[in-house]
């Protein structure tokens, strides 16, 4: 037992753990001038390809990226706060409002995935029929078959509630459903209820070995998604780190990387040279 | 030199002494120590247990004096034992040492065999007057048993509703109790009320039923005790006798309790008397007979 | 994947593990003081640890982070996304949970024996000891429950930590993620890790406490 009967030596143990716990305490911290903060989205980080890409920038650089995944929502918001040094978002309606708002520069484009519509096998709405997008869409709502959307914000739910105007339908929530959840599980209730759900190409590429959902409609100019990189203007915020910012989005749009990207299944590069 | 603290339960005495030792108020005088009537030992060996005390204030000698007060307990047999597994006799030996240990200016002790059996009491109760003897420590000693106090109390103080309401020698203290109310809870008996009138520059205490000399100032309001070894009881009315009272009575009952009979007594008053089974075998004393008692004036003791 | 999972199972270790150190000082230090002293607003304060057991560490953790983000009071620290950060969210919720429940422990220790150790010279520290000493077998208990609290939130380490793959990702954020992902096998298999590593923490502790049992 750590405590032994002498009180004298009680104080020694004591004095013991303190020095023993600090020194463990202040190890686990990590220095924070060569850190860079990227804020980007859950389905953006679920893909996996900032798994590949973002070890060989800090190899190159030497900088440390801590890559926070959240919703799109949250990614602009923490621009915005200049609680990051860096987005890579996929919501170009809401990324030119926050650069015409004056908080992001340098906006560039660096690759696009795209949306595809999926659903049960045996298709109740006859969506595969359609022949657009929109049209797939109000096959859906007149049929009344079950929808699971994203709920939540995010550049998949704002891509999809684009599109629910050209199909000229009203929702009802008899078929309409919200998940506010992230695109995996996403999938999954759609999955569980044989539904119909948008989804970026990538993560249903992941997910397609543990779902019998398949697609339903693909490649229209709609479904594009299209993925820019925004440094956060550092003079509406103190304290981003604007050299790293540049280091990092300079990275995405070099041509190296576009290569990795162009092999990275689902992603297309889109950096002009 | 003990002190010994007497009352009956609820009159204060714990209080008294929690107070003494600084208990209420959080600011105790490392030079008083106290036992309580449980043992109170902690989770620890024994002689831990006993060299807390020692522990705390940093001494140097523990081992020496642990040891020493073991012996004198007569418990180093149980020494590396853990406290769990003590009787109650033992425990309290415990108890004792770690306090006694601690060579204290003063020391406290509440009750402290009350929760034992009688023979652990009798047996730990001289013990621990002839340790307290022998090391000249200052005692206060609090019980609720007389004869426990009476047998090892230097100094009587008798404590009655949280106030200490006579102290003394103990001999004085049980022969002249200041009160009735320490008469009766001191179990004294032949306790009248009445009032002390002088007459022809005698003194007499009287009341409805009885009238009797004594030794003392006029009273109006007066308390007169009469021991029951202090009266005699005969047949007929002794003649020419110092004692100034013969009272004639008629025998109600009689008591018997190994070698001394009580015999009670009807004269006005219903007193009590205590005599040897000889002498009630020789006066043949049986309820109803008429007897006369006597006693003298200065046997009364007036409060 | 391996070497990733160990680096899970150690951030993990180091996280909790010195949050736990901590809470059970602070905590412990914390329950026996308020339980022994007197103090103006001690209700209080015995009120806001017991508040205190019950946070909802995704709320803790969405406070700490308005602390340290850029910014804010503590943005200076540059703790945010930081193993640091998310020892001190989980600090904050083991702390209560352990000074609680050693407040209530100590104050259910009868008055008598606190008497005697007065009556003993027992001063400050040394009333202190004697009295954990004496309910280290529920004090243990109350470690465990801190430690459970500790081990199994997964609301505070992800506001405040963020996450991230190979700096901030412990074991229950990477349930989280893998889960989300549709990497159930994978999920399924970091919980059981979780519960073995809480399990071995648990049944060490009780060793301890039923080792101290009285003879």
């Amino acid at each position: 037992m750590l405590i032994s009967t002498k009180t004298g030596n009680l104080r020694l143990n004591v004095a013991v753990s303190m020095i023993v716990f600090f020194c463990f305490f202040f190890s686990v911290s990590v220095a924070g001038y060569k850190t860079i903060i990227l804020a980007t989205t859950t389905s953006t980080v679920d893909s996996g390809l900032l798994d590949v890409l973002i070890p060989i920038f800090e190899k190159q650089s030497g900088y440390i990226v801590k890559t926070i995944g959240v919703g799109s929502g949250m990614a602009m918001e923490m621009g915005r706060r200049g609680q990051a040094d860096v987005l890579l978002v996929h919501s170009p309606r809401d990324e030119e409002k926050l650069v015409k708002d004056g908080f992001g520069i340098n906006r560039r484009a660096v690759m696009h995935n795209d949306f595809i519509l999926i659903g049960p096998a045996d298709d109740p709405a006859g969506a595969k029929t359609a022949k657009s997008v929109g049209e797939a869409f109000k096959k859906i709502g007149e049929s009344g078959s079950l929808f699971i959307s994203r709920g939540d914000k995010s550049g998949t739910h704002s891509k999809e509630l684009s599109i629910w105007p050209y199909s000229k339908t009203i929702l009802s929530n008899l078929w309409y459903l919200e998940s506010g959840q992230g695109m995996g599980a996403t999938l999954l209730i759609a999955d569980q209820k044989q539904a119909y759900t948008l989804a970026d190409r990538a993560t249903y590429l992941s997910f397609k070995k543990r779902i019998r959902l398949v697609i339903v409609r693909e490649g229209d100019k709609l479904l594009l998604n299209p993925y820019h990189v925004i440094e956060v203007n550092p003079e509406k915020n103190k304290g981003v780190n604007t050299t790293g910012a540049k280091a990092f989005a300079d990275f995405l749009v070099a041509s190296a990387t576009q290569k990795l990207i162009a092999d990275f299944k689902g992603f297309f590069p889109d950096a002009v040279k | 030199m003990i002190k010994a603290l007497l009352g009956p339960n609820g009159a204060g005495k714990s209080t008294y002494l929690r107070r003494l030792m600084g208990l209420d108020i959080g600011k105790i005088d490392r030079q008083m120590t106290m036992v309580f009537q449980e043992p109170l030992l902690f989770d620890l060996t024994v002689k831990e247990n006993v060299a807390l005390g020692l522990r705390f204030r940093q001494d140097k000698a523990v081992k020496e004096k642990v040891g020493r007060w073991l012996e004198n307990l007569g418990i180093a047999h149980l020494s590396a034992r853990r406290t769990l597994t003590l009787s109650g006799g033992e425990a309290q030996k415990v108890a004792l040492a770690r306090a006694f240990v601690l060579e204290p200016k003063v020391l406290l002790l509440d009750e402290p065999f009350a929760n034992l059996d009688l023979p652990a009491q009798l047996e730990l109760r001289a013990k621990l007057k002839k340790i307290i003897h022998d090391n000249r420590v200052e005692t206060i000693w609090v019980t609720h048993n007389k004869a426990e106090a009476l047998e090892i109390a230097d100094h009587l103080m008798i404590m009655i509703d949280r106030k200490i309401v006579q102290e003394g020698p103990p001999e004085r203290v049980v022969q002249s109790p200041a009160s009735e109310e320490i008469a009766v809870f001191l179990g004294i008996e032949n306790i009248f009320h009445g009032r002390v009138v002088i007459n022809d520059g005698r003194s007499y205490f009287e009341n409805d039923r009885i009238r009797f000399e004594v030794a003392t100032e006029g009273k109006a309001d007066a308390w007169a005790v009469v021991h029951p070894e202090d009266i005699i009881i005969s047949e007929q009315p002794i003649a020419k006798t110092s004692a100034r009272n013969t009272i004639a009575g008629t025998v109600s009952d009689i008591i018997k309790s190994g070698l001394t009979y009580r015999i009670l007594i009807k004269a006005g008053e219903e007193f009590k008397v205590n005599i040897t089974r000889a002498s009630a075998d020789e006066l043949t004393l049986t309820p109803g007979n008429n007897v006369y008692l006597t006693f003298k004036a200065t046997a009364v003791h007036i409060t | 994947m391996l070497p990733e999972l160990l680096n899970i199972l150690l951030l993990t270790l180091r996280v909790s593990g010195t949050a736990l150190l901590i809470s059970i000082l602070i905590g412990i230090g914390l329950g026996v003081f308020v339980a022994l002293r007197d103090f103006p607003a001690r209700k209080l304060v015995i009120g806001v640890i017991n508040t205190g057991m019950g946070l909802p560490p995704v709320v803790v953790g969405l406070l700490v982070l308005l602390f340290l983000w850029r910014g804010g009071p503590l943005g200076f620290l540059e703790l945010i996304y930081t193993p640091t950060a998310m020892i001190i969210a989980q600090v904050i919720l083991g702390t209560p949970i352990i000074a609680g429940l050693t407040l209530a422990t100590i104050q259910s220790v009868p008055q008598k024996y606190k008497w005697q150790a007065q009556a003993l010279g027992a001063q400050g520290w040394q009333m202190a000891w004697l009295l954990i000493r004496e309910t280290r077998l529920s004090l243990l208990a109350a470690i465990m429950a801190g430690f459970g609290g500790i081990i199994s939130e997964v609301g505070a380490v992800m506001m405040v930590g963020g996450n991230i793959k190979g700096q901030t990702r412990v074991m229950t954020t990477a349930i989280v993620l893998e889960s989300q992902r549709g990497e159930i096998e994978l999920a399924v298999l970091l919980g059981l890790f979780l519960l073995a590593l809480s399990f071995s923490v648990n049944l060490g502790l009780t060793i301890i406490q039923q080792r101290t049992k009285r003879a």
